[in-house]
């Protein structure tokens, strides 16, 4: 690119050097024709000076004054003759006093002369140019005076092809020269041999230019480009214009400079060699170590080593020298990254990333079985950690380290998490990867000396996950592992070997709240009612709802697994709202309908504690046309007593009825069933199943009935099934029965249909209700 | 004897006329405004005019002197004799090739004279053969009312009263016959007469002027 420059700088120089060149030629041939006019126009004075003095003399001589004053032609024509033949003059002609020719010429010439001559009132002799058809004639004039003008002596000299090249002959450059006399029309025309090389239009419009210029300039010719100039020159007819045309060919201009401009072309290509060479030269010593820098860095880029080789001792190498220490550094500030993102900077050791690196390596190599995760948990390791300080819990976890790589020594250890160690070892069977996780176990629940002065004793939890045929990307596989070792938690086996059923589930669960959040939006939720039988008034006096979600795929969702999620997720309240409100509305239905029955409404114990909730709650309930009743689990009141009481107390003071449910499964405290302000009290229906054939079953629900009624509430039996129970809870002094035996939950529209036969038997209260369960639930 | 009746009913005539002769004042100017001199004034009665013989007998001297002719314009009446002194000390050769009256005189030399009797009304160019820068004009007129003007370009003729024709001639007056006419009738008082007329200014052989 370089060389092109200079090339392109140097056909420049070249260019301006052969303008300049011709400049200069047309200058100094300028000056040439501007010396050749004057030249020209001095020997024009001269001729015609000569042929002016023998013309005057004629004129001057009183013999010949005589004759022509006498009108003596014939002495006139031998005095003229006379002359001519002694000074050897071309033409000319004697104009007497009438004007008209009366010897010599007396032709279109002498006629021409004469009509030039009678337009002059001179009394000295006049010169200048005449042409006849383009012709031009150089003429003197002398006016024949006694003292009157008498008449006019002329003398005329053809100015021939032959004068012209006389003139040129002068000039030191082979000049041509030529006379042209401007016609009528404009146009400037010459004697053939003259004008021949030109177009006349063009030639004109050159000559009107020039006289205006004064200047030499270009013409175009068929003998190429001329320089030539236009001279005025004097005219003896005042009704014509001569000028003297002096041209050169360019051509022969340039001639003499041909050697010059040798020159410059050789000079010229002789620095085109020089760029190019020097091009090279650049070439080899900035391009080339440029371009190896390019390769260095992008080698650099793409992560591998980029290091120039240092050849010179220039500008170039030390570039090349800071580029290599640049690229020592990068690598090193690499690798300390690498270090810092894949390893724990407490201990030391390879963390989760580098684990998966690990792992992920295994699968590069083309191992995709008999590969083994296993994922240590320490137990109570916050408590360590908050008992003996962050860095001696470090130490604990270096320890461990320690302690696994003396075991497995192709194992390959890291941190997953603050108390987690991951460890993976390969080759591993199916059925050593349990024994593995024993052996583990079995050496790690020790007293571990962590410090010299220190042990401590340990617990683990072992997650296991076995890659046999399934392929997980390396980050499922510790998922995996870390959820084995959720499950030997959870499930307090210690180890836990993955379990794909509970994997799935828990992938279920998630689908299953989203499905749940649908059906919460489009109210596909449906709440069911089962009766409350009271024994003292022998009917049915209240309902307990129960919310049931019949799902287009899955069928009749558990209440368990939805209700267990939407405590979970917060969802409860969406969907105790709905509750709320359908059972009031459906209260209110009853109510027109003849039924005025109490609705018992299970109340979340994850509500107790949002208060906003809980006064939203109770605005719903304002609106009940009968009595509402919250069923809350005890356990929901020991979990925060202080605000669950409150809440409760609140319930009660705004006229809703609490009832304590499932009693007796949890961890019932008699202090808080004291405190709360309950109306009711339902025993669990694992006593009541078990009250016929069990004697401490039927003793501790006899207990509990007296403890209620003690504390003033009334009791509800659920899982009243039998008539054997519903006597015997009769018996036992129980106020409501609840149960299949007295009836499944049912649709709203059962419900109905069922209070209906129900109320229309007679029944005895000693007796359990008979009735017919229109549909299966 | 037989000329004494014409010659009398002329004076007669003459002073028949002069008893009712009027003044005729004439300026001529060139086209700038500014007097010309060696202009010839004339004034031609409608019937003509006999040109007296005491007229005619005038002494008309046309002098060479300095090389110079002296005067350079000589008004003269036809029939009358001009001399020709050679007042210098060179030899003069006075020639005319004018058609009113082609002569010469060969040379001759101081203090000799010639003579030449002009009956021809016309111009007659004088010069030297060799001395070409001599030149003069002799105007020969056909009437007795006639001047030359001097530096002031006035002149006053005497004439009778009546119709005629007033004529300006100057040798380099760019006019045919060299010549400036106008028809007029003379009164007892007449205007001042004013010609403006083109005259050549440079005459290369006649320095004089």
């Amino acid at each position: 690119m370089f060389g092109g420059l200079f090339a392109l700088a140097l056909l420049l120089i070249a260019l301006a050097s052969y303008m300049a060149v011709v400049s200069y030629a047309r200058a100094s041939v300028q000056k040439e024709l501007q010396a050749s006019a004057s030249v020209f126009k001095r020997i024009w004075t001269l001729k015609s000076d000569a042929l002016q003095t023998n013309a005057v003399l004629l004129s001057r001589d009183f013999g010949f004054k005589s004759a022509l004053a006498t009108h003596d032609t014939a002495t006139v024509e031998s005095a003229f003759d006379n002359l001519q033949g002694r000074l050897n003059i071309e033409t000319g002609l004697i104009i007497g006093r009438d004007g008209q020719p009366m010897a010599g010429e007396q032709g279109s010439l002498g006629q021409t002369l004469a009509g030039a001559l009678s337009r002059k009132d001179e009394f000295g002799a006049v010169n200048g140019i005449i042409a006849i058809d383009t012709h031009p004639y150089q003429a003197v004039a002398a006016p024949v005076m006694a003292p009157d003008r008498l008449g006019w002596v002329v003398f005329a000299q053809r100015l021939d092809d032959n004068e012209m090249q006389n003139l040129q002959g002068l000039s030191s450059i082979p000049i041509k020269a030529g006379i042209l006399t401007q016609t009528r029309g404009g146009l400037w025309l010459g004697p053939q041999e003259q004008t021949r090389d030109y177009k006349p239009s063009s030639l004109s419009f050159f000559i009107d230019k020039s006289l205006q210029t004064k200047a030499a300039s270009m013409v175009h010719s068929s003998r190429g480009t001329m320089i030539a100039v236009a001279t005025p020159l004097p005219n003896l007819d005042s009704q014509q214009k001569s000028v003297l045309l002096l041209s050169y060919p360019l051509s022969s201009a340039l001639k003499s400079y041909q050697p010059l401009l040798t020159a410059l072309l050789a000079i010229g290509l002789f620095g085109l060699c020089m760029v190019v060479a020097a091009s090279l030269y650049l070439a080899r010593n900035l391009t080339r170590p440029i371009l190896a820098l390019k390769d260095a860095a992008f080698a650099l880029r793409d992560g591998r080593p980029g290091q120039v080789r240092i050849t010179t001792q220039d500008e170039m190498a030390d570039l090349a020298s800071a580029f290599n220490d640049m690229a020592v550094s990068i690598e090193d500030r690499e690798r300390d990254i690498t270090l810092l993102a894949k390893s724990d900077m407490a201990t030391g050791l390879p963390n989760r990333s580098a684990f998966e690196d690990y792992i992920g390596g295994l699968r590069d190599k083309g191992i995709d079985s008999g590969v083994v995760v296993v994922c240590i948990g320490i137990d109570r390791y916050a408590h360590i950690r908050a008992v003996w300080g962050v860095s001696y819990a470090h130490t604990l976890i270096a320890r461990l380290q320690d302690i696994l790589v003396r075991i497995f020594a192709n194992a390959y250890i890291a941190r997953l998490s603050a108390d987690t160690l991951g460890l993976c070892l390969h080759p591993c069977e199916v059925d050593q990867a349990l024994p593995l996780a024993r052996a583990i176990a079995a050496r790690l629940d020790k007293r571990i000396k962590v410090t010299e002065d220190q042990s401590l004793d340990v617990m683990v939890s072992l997650g296991v996950y076995h890659m046999a045929n399934a392929r997980p990307t390396p980050d499922e596989m510790i998922e995996r592992a870390l959820i084995a070792l959720d499950q030997a938690r959870a499930a307090k086996t210690r180890i836990a070997l993955f379990d794909p059923r509970i994997y799935s589930e828990l992938a279920d669960t998630l689908l299953l709240t989203d499905q749940l959040y649908a059906a919460l939006a489009s109210k596909a939720l449906q709440v069911w009612y089962q009766p409350k039988f009271s024994y003292r008034e022998s009917r049915i006096i209240s309902v307990e709802a129960l919310v049931r979600w019949n799902h287009a795929e899955r069928g009749y969702v558990s209440p368990q697994r939805f209700v267990q999620i939407a405590e979970e997720t917060g969802a409860i309240r969406d969907l105790t709202t709905q509750v709320l409100h359908t059972c009031i509305a459906d209260q209110g239905r009853l109510k027109s309908a003849g039924f005025d029955l109490d609705i018992s409404i299970n109340y979340s114990g994850r509500l107790l504690s949002d208060e906003a909730y809980n006064a939203h709650a109770l605005n719903i309930c304002d609106q009940a046309v009968g009595q509402i009743c919250l069923e809350i689990t005890e356990t929901a009141v020991i979990e925060d007593p202080r605000i669950g009481l409150a809440a409760i107390n609140t319930f009660v003071d705004r006229g809703l009825e609490i009832s304590i449910d499932d009693f007796g499964t949890g961890l019932s405290s008699l202090a808080y069933l004291k405190q709360i302000p309950a109306h009711e009290l339902k025993i669990d229906r694992s006593f009541i199943m078990e009250i016929e054939s069990g004697q401490r079953d039927a003793l501790l629900v006899r207990s509990a009935i007296d403890l209620a009624h003690g504390l003033g509430m009334k009791v509800t039996a659920e899982g009243v099934e039998t008539a054997a129970a519903f006597t015997l809870l009769q018996s036992m002094g129980c106020d409501i029965a609840q149960g299949y035996g007295i009836g499944k939950p049912m649709p709203f529209g059962d419900l109905i249909l069922f209070l209906n036969d129900f109320s229309g038997m007679s029944e005895t209260k000693t007796q359990m209700p008979t009735y017919r369960n229109r549909k299966a639930v | 004897m037989k000329y004494v009746f014409p010659v009398l009913a002329v004076l007669l005539f003459a002073s028949a006329a002069a008893a009712t002769a009027a003044d005729l004042a004439v300026t001529v100017n060139n086209a700038s405004g500014r007097p010309v001199a060696f202009a010839v004034v004339t004034w031609t009665p409608a019937g003509g005019a006999a040109i007296p013989a005491a007229e005619k007998g005038r002494a008309f001297v046309m002098a060479q002197k300095n090389v110079q002719f002296s005067p350079y314009v000589l008004a003269v009446p036809a029939g009358a004799t001009v001399a020709f002194p050679n007042m210098d000390r060179v030899n003069h050769h006075v020639y005319s090739f004018s058609p009113a009256q082609p002569f010469q005189f060969p040379l001759y030399g101081k203090g000799k004279s010639r003579t030449m009797k002009f009956d021809h009304p016309g111009s007659v160019a004088l010069g030297c053969n060799i001395h070409d820068s001599m030149s003069a004009y002799i105007r020969v007129v056909d009437t007795p009312y006639y001047a030359t003007t001097g530096a002031d370009g006035r002149v006053t003729l005497s004439v009778p009263e009546g119709a005629g024709s007033l004529a300006v001639w100057h040798p380099n007056q760019e006019t045919p016959e060299r010549q400036t006419a106008k028809n007029m009738t003379v009164g007892k008082a007449n205007a001042v007469q004013t010609f403006s007329i083109k005259v050549r200014q440079v005459a290369p052989t006649a320095g004089q002027y």
